[in-house]
């Protein structure tokens, strides 16, 4: 059972009727995904730049990041583009530690975020990533993070994880928060 | 020392299969593993140690978390239960979690000894029993009581203090420690008196093998016995195998690959579990955290980590009423602090631009002493890999409520600006007096992920008993049902411990590994 796609299951015990359609579109997620993860996603992972990320991955979290760390990353644009390219190294790297199985999670979760459908239903977000406005990726996050469903909390916290622990361990990310750095040996 | 050893074999670096043959093979380095090598390696044996992680030393802990976490833990340090209501921090590296733990070293309470042999049949571990034990670990690896508390830790003492509450200093595993704060991240000076500057060492120079990144995949079974271990070497990355497989073959086996991994082992070999205790009752002291924000720097990523602590509600209702817990501080660096803290947007900046500022208090709740705090059973998924499915339960949320709100009462008589309990509903700012602290806990929401839960310490699983119908080993820490396993890990204990657990195990292990160093020597004589 997937921790992030399993979505069926509360909508079915709720039997409410915006949940039941979310989880019948869960239903049909979980083949899509299930299909996606026995594929080798040869067609993402070949324009993708990273090990692990697929580019259509990694062109979500492109968005997604500047909601997440919003007054956190650098204020001109070039140093915010930068950053932005190494919070997706760092997630990149992530990745490549983690176990084979929470890998799958991972990449469930971000199904969720890449599929149109579920884009729409279970995130809310309407357009494509490269279109949703600020605001609309704000409310997404909300939603998930206060969603009375602990699949959607964790979902919420596994994306804010691994964006956060990507930023903050980078030391691009020190000086504004006042960080020294590790002490030096002498 | 911290050079590389000629009898350090490097799992990522082999090209062809590798098989050994040895007195004794240990599985997993870490408390457990590491006293026990020494001790048998010491006595002649001929030792092989695996371990899953890889051999990392002074010269490689740079204190940086983006190398620290990817090399030296479980899942970046973030390895969850199933639900992922909880997030654990467990060591994977050599020397396990005593390479990366906060070098707190506490004797056991005497409540939880006496309860394991009151009520969980096990026998030979009374206080008066353990302390030689404990003493010996003590001397082996500098434990003694640390002065030095930074002013992190000083907020513990300052608050306990006012509200007189029990409060002391904690005993720390160090010499000549520079009081750096990164202890979390691997100790750079060898300061800190792991397994990895100890205990390894020692049973290296006396003979022993260590395989780094060679995971133990199964126990092959023969009749009631062990013939060998088979592992797979890991690549680089720590978690993929090469393909290439390493085979140990020993007459005596002993597990210390930990509360959740020795279990796992058992499970995906399957070994004998006649009556279906293997793998439950696995304990985590469960931890909540409270965060306050301070107008003087704190500087909570400086200095040694824990130096404080209180029992003050250790036993707050007796050992086996409502969940009682232990007070400790947190180390704070920027990755950890960003991952804790469940915010996003200008909110989460905002906290992480109080970094300097911020103090986080824990508190550890003992489970495992009452019917409502049965812990955790561990399963395997269908790739072999291990599954923890952890029940919060009514029983442990009264027990966190309380936590929270004794945090809160600590922090705001240490001066706190504001407190900020872990959770979801905690507005960003916190709350900014005791009075209104009180009000908003007394009604927080008690579900998993909204609380956040974390857990250091792993135990239970394999439990000790010289009853078979409840536990997996003897008091010895040999299994019941097969005759050349011994498990000398925290996955022996019948309940959580109710402190950090680091002495103990090194203690039980000195004790279980010595008889079986004597059984092992005595079965070699000739005749004998």
């Amino acid at each position: 059972m997937p921790h992030y796609a399993g979505l069926e299951t509360i909508g079915l015990k709720r039997g409410r009727r915006r949940l039941l359609q979310a989880g019948i579109a869960g239903t049909a997620l979980l083949f899509a995904l299930r299909w996606r993860l026995a594929v080798p996603a040869t067609n993402e992972a070949s324009n993708s730049s990273f090990a692990r990320l697929y580019a259509d991955e990694a062109t979500a979290l492109r968005f997604i990041i500047p909601v997440m760390l919003a007054g956190a990353l650098p204020p001109d644009s070039a140093a915010r583009e930068a950053a932005i390219a190494e919070i997706l190294q760092g997630i990149d790297a992530t990745m490549e530690h983690e176990p084979p199985a929470v890998r799958d999670e991972i990449h469930e979760l971000f199904g969720l975020l890449t599929l149109g459908a579920t884009r729409v239903l279970v995130a809310g977000i309407w357009s494509p990533w490269d279109r949703a406005s600020e605001a609309e990726i704000h409310e997404f996050l909300a939603g998930w993070r206060n969603s009375r469903f602990a699949l959607l909390r964790s979902a919420y916290v596994g994306l804010n994880n691994l964006i956060t622990a990507a930023w903050y361990a980078n030391p691009a990310s020190w000086p504004r928060i006042g960080y020294p750095g590790p002490p030096r040996l002498s | 020392m911290t050079a590389s050893h000629p009898s350090v074999l490097h799992g990522d670096r082999l090209d062809q299969d590798l098989r050994l043959a040895a007195d004794v093979v240990i599985i997993g380095t870490g408390a457990g593993g590491g006293v026990s090598a020494e001790i048998l390696a010491s006595a002649g044996l001929k030792v092989v140690m695996l371990e899953e992680g890889g051999y990392y030393t002074a010269k490689d802990f740079r204190m940086l978390e983006a190398e620290a976490y990817t090399r030296l833990y479980y899942d970046l340090g973030a390895r969850k239960t199933k639900d992922k209501a909880i997030t654990i921090l467990q060591g994977r590296t050599v020397g396990g979690s005593t390479t990366v733990n906060w070098t707190s070293c506490f004797r056991p309470p005497a409540e939880t000894l006496a309860h394991w042999s009151a009520v969980h049949g096990v026998e030979g571990l009374a206080e008066a029993d353990m302390a030689p034990w404990l003493a010996r670990m003590e001397a082996r690896l500098a434990i003694a009581s640390w002065p030095a508390r930074n002013a992190n830790n000083d907020v513990l003492h300052r608050g306990a203090s006012k509200l007189g509450w029990h409060v002391d200093a904690i005993p720390r595993n160090v010499k000549a420690c520079r009081n750096l704060g990164y202890c979390g991240m691997g100790c750079p000076t060898d300061a800190k008196q792991s397994m990895l500057v100890s205990t390894i060492p020692a049973a290296l120079d006396r003979g022993a093998i260590l395989v780094a990144r060679a995971r133990a995949q199964r126990l092959v079974m023969k009749n009631d016995r062990v013939a060998a271990v088979e592992a797979q070497a890991l690549k680089a990355n720590g978690v993929d195998p090469t393909g290439i497989r390493v085979t140990v073959e020993a007459p005596y086996v002993v597990l210390a690959a930990g509360g959740i991994n020795t279990p796992t082992l058992l499970v995906r070999s399957g070994a004998p579990d006649p009556h279906g205790v293997l793998g439950k009752r696995t304990f985590l002291h469960p931890t909540v955290a409270s965060v306050a924000t301070f107008r003087e720097p704190i500087d909570p990523f400086a200095g040694a980590p824990q130096s404080a602590y209180s029992n003050e509600f250790l036993h707050r209702d007796g050992v086996t009423g409502r969940a009682g817990y232990k007070i400790e501080q947190a180390p704070l660096h920027p990755a950890l602090g960003a991952v804790s803290t469940w915010l996003f947007g200008r909110e989460h900046a905002q906290v992480m631009g109080r970094l300097r500022h911020l103090s986080p208090a824990i508190a550890l709740l003992r489970d495992g002493f009452h019917g409502e705090s049965a812990g955790g059973t561990v399963t395997i998924a269908g790739d072999g890999s291990p599954v923890l499915e952890y029940p919060l339960t009514g029983y442990l949320w009264e027990g966190v409520r309380h936590a929270w709100l004794s945090l809160a009462e600590m922090q705001f008589a240490a001066g706190a600006r504001s407190v900020a309990p872990a959770h979801l509903d905690v507005p960003a700012d916190g709350y900014a007096s005791w009075a209104s602290a009180r009000e908003a806990i007394a009604s927080l929401r008690l579900e998993p992920l909204r609380a956040q839960v974390f857990s250091a310490h792993v135990m239970g699983g394999c439990a000790m008993g010289e009853e078979p119908r409840d536990a997996v080993v003897d008091s010895h820490g040999r299994h019941h049902q097969l005759a050349n396993v011994w498990i000398v890990d925290g996955s022996t204990f019948p309940t959580s411990l109710g402190a950090n657990p680091s002495l103990m195990i090194y203690a039980l292990a000195a004790r279980q590994a010595s008889a079986l160093a004597a059984q092992a020597r005595g079965a070699r004589r000739p005749g004998g």
